[in-house]
């Protein structure tokens, strides 16, 4: 096909050369342009900084281990913070209270800290290591904290739920968010363990694990860090059966070292269970005076409390568990609130206590119930001694709660001041500085530690209708003492001075070692004993025997082995409750240390204990302290929770 | 022109409520944006999105008050009007009576109709009018060989410094030509986009959109693109080019191929890009012409779905010449090159699925309110400048298009390769 061009009459048009030829852009000329934006980005980021001189951030910095307290740990946490809501903490009150922290010389710890510290006695906490966490990753609460916490240098635990994030909930911080406070070195972060709506979660361990296990798994994931720690801040719904025990074992499945759960505010100690640390919640009323309080009085008290309620500060040390307590007139009142049938308060720090000695001074007689417990921990065995319609009582309970009178003696009018003294396996009870009984009580099985509590409690009440005061106590003093296990080294038969020196120390001892075996040149040595009155002497005053075994400090490692089975066999012996190895300090390495760790996982399983004394490299007296014939040896604070117990000498050699 | 007071008064009035309306609908949707900053890590792709098309046509609006119409260099180049036609029997007469019409000094320009092969009586009714005007020029092709092939023929016949296309369907004002050479004062300038308003606006609602929408993207986008010497498309309906440089590409532009197939749509915007490679392309907003719209929905679909297809073909070319351009210019040719990609896939996201995985309904409203918005910025706008009853329609348009339009753009992609010219 070919088109047709029609043109009925041409007329041809001229250029007319008024306009230039064209001229191709000269593209290279926008590489100006280019390069004057990318200066305009660089210095837009940069200049800010540059103006102002800040430098990023602080990362947080380890404080310097001192050694000092290493013993436990307080862990702090907080709900939102916010500068707008009335029900939050504010921003303000937040900032004072971390500052009040810093100034009052606490370190804030990280969760590798902890589990270093907990796994390893060379990697001591700092001086008052306190952990920061927060239970909800809300936006407003993380600008305001991290901001506070660049400034103070300061590290926190942060628990995010996966679920929650993933739904871009603009109340909570972003992914990226997140990430960036991951990287900043401020922040660790944890699974949000159990939200409320979630209870289905708690029917197996296994779904709970799988639930954790994909937490931890998506945040490895998005922040490429490791994700060690969960926390559950809702108490176990008793319908899904033992949620403590669900809990732990999906932790352990999940592969997450530590859990933090609703439990009574307190310290963390060494040997605490890491599925169940324990925090103190802090309250949007706390000013740093408060705070600083509430952290000290559960910091571990290993000091003599004496109060004589002179002071508005001196209630501080009480942590009240039910009820309340009130100054007056120079003494404590405890009573009931209005429903309730008692009151019950623990002295602050000493939940892990074990033996002690503690005095209550009453003012006038209680109404109703009023009972000083050691080693008190809800729900286990326990001794307690109180004033019960007119009389001094002794009491102790056992495992499943059966309940034994050991003293019931009415009271004379005048003044009653009650003292309980707890030492190893057994406790002594006094009234006006009077024994009630002429032998130690021995303490239930079970009760190896515990708080030191006051209780009162209306017996004849009706939950619900208690008036108020119906249960009320006033105390005129009460002073508290922390005792350390105390051991005597005896030889292995006793002349009348060591008898007259066991008779006098008795009530401080909590065990008592014969020089019964030694492992000298390879060969085990046993005394010759014909004579089992020390024996007698020991159960008579509810003390540990454990006999001591020497071990020569030439003794090659490579004998650990038969070490070990020969101290298994000399444990058969059903008089034995275990044994103390005494060791030159030299042998405290590593290489003994696990030697002690698996004998004593071994002489664990059938029931005994395993004491250890460490004796200086000489063998010389590490103190001043002399009791002829009898060694005097006391547990080491710092020590005190590490397994095997370790003793040092406070007396001279016991060979000698 | 002498305005009566009343007339002064509600025109005042009404520039008062357009500017109004402005400071509302950016009030709203920046601070929509800054919403959109404080929580961009929640949804970053969703953010960025909203961010930068907000940013784009912010932009737009800010570089077309900038622009200014090229400047009278009071030259008259020689021209050659080529009028392309296609079964445009009912206007190509009164076509070429505009052109015949228009203020510019009689032997400096002349008329070229090329019938593509037109069935009904577009060559009867062009022969009727060069009995009228003699030096009309007409070439009639045999059969329909597209558009481009009608262009480049008429180019051949040309005498002309420059080459004014005009479609059949399109009505140039009397000084539509004089302004729009203006523009070729400057060397680098190989093509000039003429602005076009609708002809049959009082026709349909349909129409009355295409008005409000033709003015936005006339005097705000391409205004704004004009400021870098950046026009991606000199629309058919009224566009001018320098003959040389058109030269240099013809045969080029003529074989163009994509995906294997030989481009047979776009034929404008194309051209404009061979050009744009080079040179500078701009926008003349006094060179008017008037042109015939879509009057049915189809149809319009229809002419929508075509300029996708060659809009997503001629923007990934130019894609690989434009950073070479100003950088604000080669940015936000960059960045819109995406837009019309991921909107269907992020409304659907919002109006779909967050409102039924996540039972979000605030998003969808949002995203709605500031669609809305931006529809009443546009609006505003063209109530600034025209003042008349239209300019609701552009936020008619607005929603016609988020409804309608948006859905398009994955089709025109698959069906790149159909080069069916659609609403022949």
């Amino acid at each position: 096909m070919i088109g047709t061009r029609m043109t009925m009459m041409h007329h041809p048009i001229q250029n007319s050369a008024q306009i230039l030829q064209p001229r191709p852009v000269r593209h290279w000329l926008n590489l100006v342009w280019w390069l004057l934006l990318v200066g305009v980005v660089f210095t837009a980021h940069e200049l800010p900084q540059f103006i102002s001189g800040a430098s990023p951030p602080p990362y947080s910095m380890p404080s310097a281990v001192t050694g000092a307290e290493n013993e436990a740990f307080v862990a702090l946490v907080f709900g939102k913070i916010s500068s707008t809501h009335e029900l939050a903490i504010s921003a303000a009150s937040f900032e004072s209270n971390l500052a009040a922290l810093k100034q009052a010389g606490y370190s804030t710890v990280r969760l590798e800290q902890i589990n270093r510290w907990r796994h390893s006695e060379t990697a001591p906490l700092p001086a008052k290591p306190v952990l920061l966490t927060f239970e909800e990753a809300n936006r407003e609460t993380m600008d305001i904290a991290d901001k506070v916490l660049a400034a103070l240098g300061m590290t926190a635990v942060v628990f995010v739920d996966v679920d929650l994030l993933d739904q871009t909930d603009i109340h909570l911080v972003s992914w990226h968010q997140l990430e960036l406070m991951a990287k900043s070195g401020r922040w660790e972060v944890g699974i949000s363990g159990c939200p409320n709506a979630d209870e289905q979660a708690f029917a197996s361990p296994a779904l709970l694990a799988e639930r954790l296990t994909r937490q931890r798994e998506r945040l490895e994931y998005r922040l490429d860090v490791p994700i060690v720690t969960a926390d559950c801040s809702r108490a176990w719904n008793s319908h899904v059966g033992d949620g403590a025990a669900v809990w732990t074992q999906a932790l352990n499945t999940a592969a997450l070292q530590t859990g933090f759960v609703a439990a009574p505010p307190g310290a963390n100690y060494r040997n605490d269970p890491e599925s169940g640390f324990r925090r103190i919640r802090v309250s949007r009323t706390w000013d740093p005076t408060d705070m600083l309080a509430q952290i000290e009085n559960h910091a571990p008290r290993r000091t003599n409390f004496i109060d004589k309620f002179q002071s508005d500060q001196s209630a501080s040390a009480w942590v009240v568990d039910t009820g309340e307590i009130a100054l007056e007139d120079g003494s404590l009142r405890l009573f009931n609130q209005i429903g309730e049938k008692g009151a019950l308060i623990t002295l602050g720090g000493t939940e892990k206590w074990r033996d002690a000695d503690v005095q209550v001074q009453l003012k006038g007689l209680p109404e109703g119930q009023f009972w000083l417990s050691l080693r008190h921990q809800t729900g286990q065995p326990s001794v307690r001694l109180g004033v019960a319609e007119g009389r001094v009582v002794l009491q102790a309970s056992d495992a499943v709660g059966r309940r034994h009178q050991l003293v019931s003696r009415r009271l004379a009018s005048g003044a009653v001041t009650l003292r309980l003294r707890v030492v190893g396996s057994r406790a002594i009870a006094y009234l006006n500085g009077q024994p009630l009984l002429k032998r130690p009580i021995a303490m239930p099985k079970g009760a190896d530690q515990g708080a030191f509590a006051l209780a009162v409690w209306d017996k004849y009440g009706e939950a619900g209708s208690v008036e108020p005061g119906k249960a009320a106590v006033r105390l005129a003093q009460v002073s508290a003492t922390p005792l350390f296990p105390k051991g005597g080294i005896v030889g292995s038969a006793q002349g009348n001075a060591a008898w007259e020196q066991l008779r006098r120390y008795a009530q401080e001892l909590s065990m008592v070692s014969p020089s019964y075996f030694s492992w000298i040149n390879g060969k085990p040595r046993t005394a010759e004993v014909d004579d089992r009155t020390i024996e007698f002497f020991a159960r008579y005053h509810r003390l540990t025997f454990l006999p001591a075994l020497f071990i020569d400090a030439d003794t090659p490692l490579s004998d650990a082995s038969a070490l070990t089975e020969q101290a298994l066999t000399w444990l058969r012996d059903p008089a034995y409750d275990g044994l103390n190895i005494v060791l030159n300090s030299t042998m405290a390495g590593n290489e003994w240390k696990a030697f002690l760790s698996e004998l004593n996982r071994r002489m664990g399983k059938l029931d005994k204990t395993l004491a250890v004394t460490l004796l200086d490299s000489k063998e010389r007296p590490m103190t001043a302290v002399k009791h002829d014939h009898v060694l005097l040896v006391a547990a080491h604070t710092d020590l005190l929770s590490v397994g095997p117990r370790l003793l040092y000498p406070l007396g001279k050699s016991p060979r000698e | 022109m002498v305005f009566s007071g009343a007339q002064v008064l509600k025109r005042l009035l009404i520039l008062a409520a357009a500017l109004a309306l402005i400071a509302l609908a950016m009030t709203t949707v920046i601070g929509l944006r800054v919403s959109n900053i404080n929580y961009y890590w929640y949804s970053p792709l969703a953010n960025l999105y909203s961010l930068a098309i907000a940013g784009f046509i912010f932009s737009r609006f800010v570089f077309s008050l900038l622009y200014r119409v090229p400047k009278d260099a009071g030259i008259t180049p020689t021209v050659s009007i080529i009028i392309t036609a296609f079964n445009e029997e009912e206007a190509i007469y009164r076509t070429v009576e505009c052109c015949y019409a228009i203020d510019y000094p009689k032997g400096l320009f002349e008329v070229i109709v090329v019938d593509d092969g037109s069935t009904d009586g577009t060559v009867e009714e062009t022969r009727v009018a060069q009995q009228r005007w003699p030096e009309l020029k007409m070439e009639v092709f045999a059969r329909n060989k597209g558009k481009r092939e009608a262009m480049a023929a008429g180019a051949h016949l040309a005498k002309g410094e420059i080459l004014v296309y005009v479609d059949s369907d399109s009505f140039v004002r009397r000084d539509g030509v004089r302004k729009i050479v203006q523009g070729f004062s400057d060397p680098r300038v190989a093509a000039v986009a003429g602005h076009t308003e609708v002809a049959n606006v009082t026709e349909n609602n349909l129409t009355r959109m295409q008005q409000a929408r033709y003015y936005v993207a006339f005097r705000v986008i391409k205004a704004a693109e004009s400021l870098f010497g950046t026009v991606t498309c000199c629309p058919g309906c009224f566009s001018a080019y320098r003959r040389s440089c058109v030269m240099e590409v013809l045969d080029s532009w003529l074989r163009q191929h994509f995906l294997g197939i030989q481009a047979t749509f776009g034929d404008d915007r194309s051209l404009t890009n061979y050009l744009l490679r080079k040179y500078r392309v701009i926008y003349s907003a006094d060179a008017i012409a008037t042109t015939i719209v879509p009057e049915r929905h189809k149809q319009f679909l229809k002419q929508q779905l075509r300029w996708k297809k060659s809009w997503f073909r001629e923007t990934l070319i130019a894609g690989t010449f434009m950073w070479k351009k100003h950088p604000l210019a080669a940015i936000a040719f960059y960045a819109q090159l995406m837009f019309p990609i991921i909107a269907p896939i992020l409304i659907l996201r919002i109006c779909l699925w967050l409102p039924v995985t996540h039972g979000d309904l605030v998003s969808p409203v949002i995203y709605l309110l500031g669609t809305v918005m931006i529809g009443l910025m546009f609006s505003a706008y063209y109530l600034f400048w025209k003042a008349d009853r239209y300019w609701i329609y552009g936020l008619y348009f607005t929603l016609y298009y988020i409804i309608f339009l948006v859905w398009q753009m994955p089709y025109a992609i698959a069906t790149q390769r159909d080069n069916r010219w659609g609403t022949r």
